[in-house]
């Protein structure tokens, strides 16, 4: 058994094996990343940079958080040689290369912060390391035929609405057919309003812990708030592309893209923040 | 060496090992897709097509049968399930076919356990390639019941 104490230069402390286990943790986790959204064609530098950024801001700000976090949370005190190898097992899963690896070392490493938990801190990273995990499954390929059985709702929500817009609209499975356009569109897994949901409650844990709380039992109905506002966002984006092939271009690989992403950034941190400035007035 | 150097250095091998298996399995990302190889596997069961327009109905013609037979992938986000639904309503017998299932019906049970079976086994290493994420139809048309009994799996094995 390896006995955390040296004869040269000290033991090796509490913090930096908790530290360590973080740090290869998020080499698993950016790997994945990097990995899932390869493209050969472009270099080195920019694939990574495009990864990252496209993997969305909450995943960057949860990081970020977390190391936040662990600088403030330093336990004294020299590592016992059990949290030493129960961090490295927490590890082991995510040298398979695969997302369910690194989401089951991401729930490994969690409770083992939780377990050891001292303060507020560490709670929070485990929080985010759970919600780090569950971003993972819930947008991974196993989760896709059910995202697509959402998605078959969605086409049905989106013909409803194209009728009440005025315009003949028909459709069956996950196609919406614009009878007037004469355009149909396809709603796949990814497109459906049950994908950003996970995203949508990663970034309700960052932005509530960046204002300096720790989500509790109140916020509940802020978060189905904020997951319902992402589910109409959805609906309206998916019909604006089912009014024009015009619209549908400018939504889908357009500057519309652009304008989606920014109102469902803003949506998403809206609520959590009206969670915190509510929560912090019924206090006072 | 000290313990602390030792416990460092662990931990900086493991963070080697998981970039470096990850850059490996970036060479096999590229999932298999049925159409890779089904017009050899077509033939295996004695028909012809040419896959280029999968996941459009494929048009195969059979022995001893004037009518083609119409195949089509479904893929897992959804995509294809539209043309699946119109060949459903002709009339026919439809084959699902996904890792060796042949069924009537689409059984997501049986799917869902080939599935993840599959990428289970490629994630250990335990498999050559990971498991498609589509699912094949045959739609037989009525005058060509003597098909139904072909052994369907040769399009989508499991080994």
């Amino acid at each position: 058994m390896i006995k955390a104490d040296t004869s040269q230069d000290g033991p090796i402390s509490l913090a930096e094996v908790r530290c360590w286990g973080l740090a290869v943790a998020g080499c698993a986790y950016w790997g994945n990343v990097i990995r899932t959204g390869w493209n050969p064609d472009a270099p080195l530098l920019l694939q990574i940079m495009e990864s990252i950024t496209g993997n969305g801001a909450f995943g960057v700000g949860a990081w970020i958080l977390i190391a936040v976090l662990a600088l403030k949370s330093v336990p004294s005190g020299p590592a016992p040689g059990g949290m030493f190898l129960a961090t490295i097992a927490t590890s082991l899963p995510a040298i398979l290369p695969s997302e369910q690896t690194a989401m089951l070392s991401l729930l490994a490493l969690g409770g083992l912060w939780l377990r050891s938990a001292g303060i507020q801190a560490d709670r929070a990273i485990a929080l985010l390391l759970f919600a780090l995990a569950g971003t993972i499954f819930w947008t991974s390929s196993y989760l896709l035929p059910l995202h697509a059985a959402v998605g078959l709702f969605d086409a049905r929500v989106v013909q409803a609405l194209l009728q009440l817009h005025g315009v003949a609209a028909g459709g069956y499975a996950n196609i919406v057919a614009n009878e007037s356009g004469h355009e149909s569109l396809e709603i796949l897994a990814q497109c459906a309003s049950s994908f950003p949901l996970s995203d949508v409650c990663l970034a309700f844990i960052v932005t509530i812990l960046f204002l300096g709380r720790f989500p509790c039992r109140r916020d509940r109905g802020w978060l189905i708030a904020s997951l319902l506002a992402s589910i109409v966002l959805t609906e309206v984006r998916l019909l604006w592309m089912a009014l024009s092939q015009s619209n549908y271009l400018w939504v889908h690989d357009g500057g519309g893209r652009v304008l989606y992403s920014l109102a469902a950034v803003i949506l998403a941190t809206l609520f959590p923040f009206l969670a915190a400035r509510v929560g912090r007035l019924s206090h006072d | 060496m000290t313990t602390c150097h030792l416990v460092r250095a662990t931990f900086l091998v493991l963070m080697g090992l998981i970039v470096s298996t990850q850059f490996v399995r970036i060479r096999a990302t590229a999932l298999p897709a049925v159409s890779d190889t089904l017009e050899q596997d077509l033939r295996m069961l004695g028909l012809n097509g040419h896959p280029a327009d999968i996941p459009q109905p494929l048009a195969v013609s059979g022995p001893k049968c004037e009518q083609p037979l119409l195949l089509t992938t479904i893929n897992f986000d959804g995509a294809g399930s539209a043309i699946a639904y119109d060949l459903l309503r002709l009339p026919g017998t439809a084959r699902f076919i996904y890792l060796g299932f042949v069924g009537r019906t689409p059984n997501p049970g049986q799917i869902a356990v080939r599935w993840v079976a599959g990428t289970a086994l490629y994630v250990l290493g335990m498999r050559e390639g990971s498991a498609p994420r589509q699912v094949l139809l045959v739609l037989i048309p009525q005058s060509c019941s003597h098909l139904e009994q072909l052994d369907w799996a040769v399009l989508s094995p499991w080994d």
